[in-house]
């Protein structure tokens, strides 16, 4: 890292100025939120759970795009998260439906046991 | 007195409110992580939206705020619940893992997660910072080398003044009007006969517009800037998921099933 930016790396970015909250707040926050979505999909073994640990990580991106529309001035953002709305809604719909089919033709819906796609 | 100055610029309204429901966002996902019961966890998956649309409103996106609210912490966590409860799997998984060395790796692994894009985040500084008024920076201007988003620029500045004052294109008395008084000057400047030219400055762009249902429509529906494409192929979206549950979900005839198992024998 070159002395400028080391410069560049200075308290600044992380203590509030004027009144407002640092832009790097935001993106630490939705870092471990996307992380911690992120071990939840690793470690979990019952496939709602994950699901919803997936919904988190998608939390989480939403909040990047929104803090980096509003502290960039551009309405992009907010679109942005407008369609990643939309499409976690899709996919919890048809996530829901599959795994209401896996259960119909066995009683164990554990994400170890399902491996029928293995072959 | 620095420490005094620091002190003091940590007890700003929104600042505290960020570090409350950031924390509070946290901790909901933590002890949803680490909550073996899968209602219970549902339910601080609950407040964890919440809080992360709070943070939404501190952002100035009011509409999406209440769309978290509404859709996320209303409509899709009580498919979550209703799922768990028809499916019976409110118990704690008790079944023993088949890799044993998965949950550390899987915790060494989210940990170089968060460091790499923590790595990005400090390269990538400085991070644009908004002004005492909350107004956002003119980064776009200053930095050479974006002629293409400069060239995106002129329609949202425009638009983004239209949806703040008495717009020319809209019907008469159906707009907003909340901010019609601090606008009257935009008005004078810039003459209504030339719309096109009527770009205004990053300054008189007004944020707090942005996230209201009026700023977030004017933006998404208009055929200057390219969401309105995204938003009707979201619509066949949303239609194809509809079905393909409905069919996914769907209990079988007997009459299917003993097609299915000829086809199968």
């Amino acid at each position: 890292m070159d002395p400028q930016t080391t410069a560049e790396f200075s308290a600044s970015n992380l203590i509030p100025v004027n009144g407002q909250v640092p832009l790097a707040w935001y993106l630490i926050l939705a870092t471990l939120l996307f992380t911690i979505g992120a071990v939840g999909v690793l470690i979990k073994r019952n496939p709602i759970v994950i699901f919803m640990c997936v919904e988190m990580m998608l939390n989480a991106v939403n909040l990047t795009f929104i803090s980096f529309g509003r502290y960039l001035g551009d309405t992009g953002g907010q679109m942005f998260s407008i369609f990643v709305m939309a499409v976690a809604a899709a996919e919890v719909a048809v996530g829901l439906g599959i795994l209401l089919s896996i259960f119909r033709s066995r009683e164990d819906i554990n994400v170890d046991e399902v491996s029928l796609l293995k072959g | 007195m620095p420490s005094l100055e620091l002190i003091q610029a940590f007890l700003a309204p929104q600042v505290i409110l960020f570090l409350l429901f950031g924390v509070g966002a946290l901790a909901t996902a933590l002890t949803m992580l680490l909550h073996p019961n899968p209602v219970r966890a549902a339910l601080f998956l609950v407040l964890n939206l919440f809080c992360v649309a709070v943070l939404y409103l501190l952002l100035n996106a009011y509409f999406l705020a209440a769309v978290q609210v509404v859709v996320y912490a209303g409509a899709i966590m009580v498919l979550f619940l209703f799922v768990i409860m028809l499916l019976n799997l409110g118990t704690p998984d008790r079944t023993q893992d088949r890799l044993r060395m998965q949950q550390p790796l899987a915790v060494v692994a989210g940990l170089v997660l968060a460091g790499a894009v923590a790595v990005t985040l400090v390269r990538s500084m400085p991070l644009p910072k908004l002004d005492a008024n909350g107004n956002a920076p003119q980064i776009k201007r200053s930095r050479p080398g974006q002629a293409q988003r400069n060239g995106l620029n002129p329609a949202l500045s425009q638009l983004t003044i239209e949806a703040g004052r008495a717009s020319m294109v809209d019907v008469p008395g159906q707009n907003p009007g909340s901010t019609g008084g601090r606008t009257s000057s935009a008005l004078t400047d810039v003459g209504p006969e030339l719309p096109s030219a009527a770009i205004p400055d990053r300054d008189t762009v007004l944020p707090e517009v942005q996230g209201t249902v009026a700023g977030v429509g004017k933006s998404l529906y208009n055929p200057k800037l390219p969401y309105l494409f995204a938003f009707e192929v979201t619509s066949i979206l949303l239609l194809i998921a509809t079905i393909g549950s409905v069919v996914l979900a769907q209990r079988k005839t007997p009459a299917e099933k003993t097609l299915d198992t000829e086809e199968i024998v």
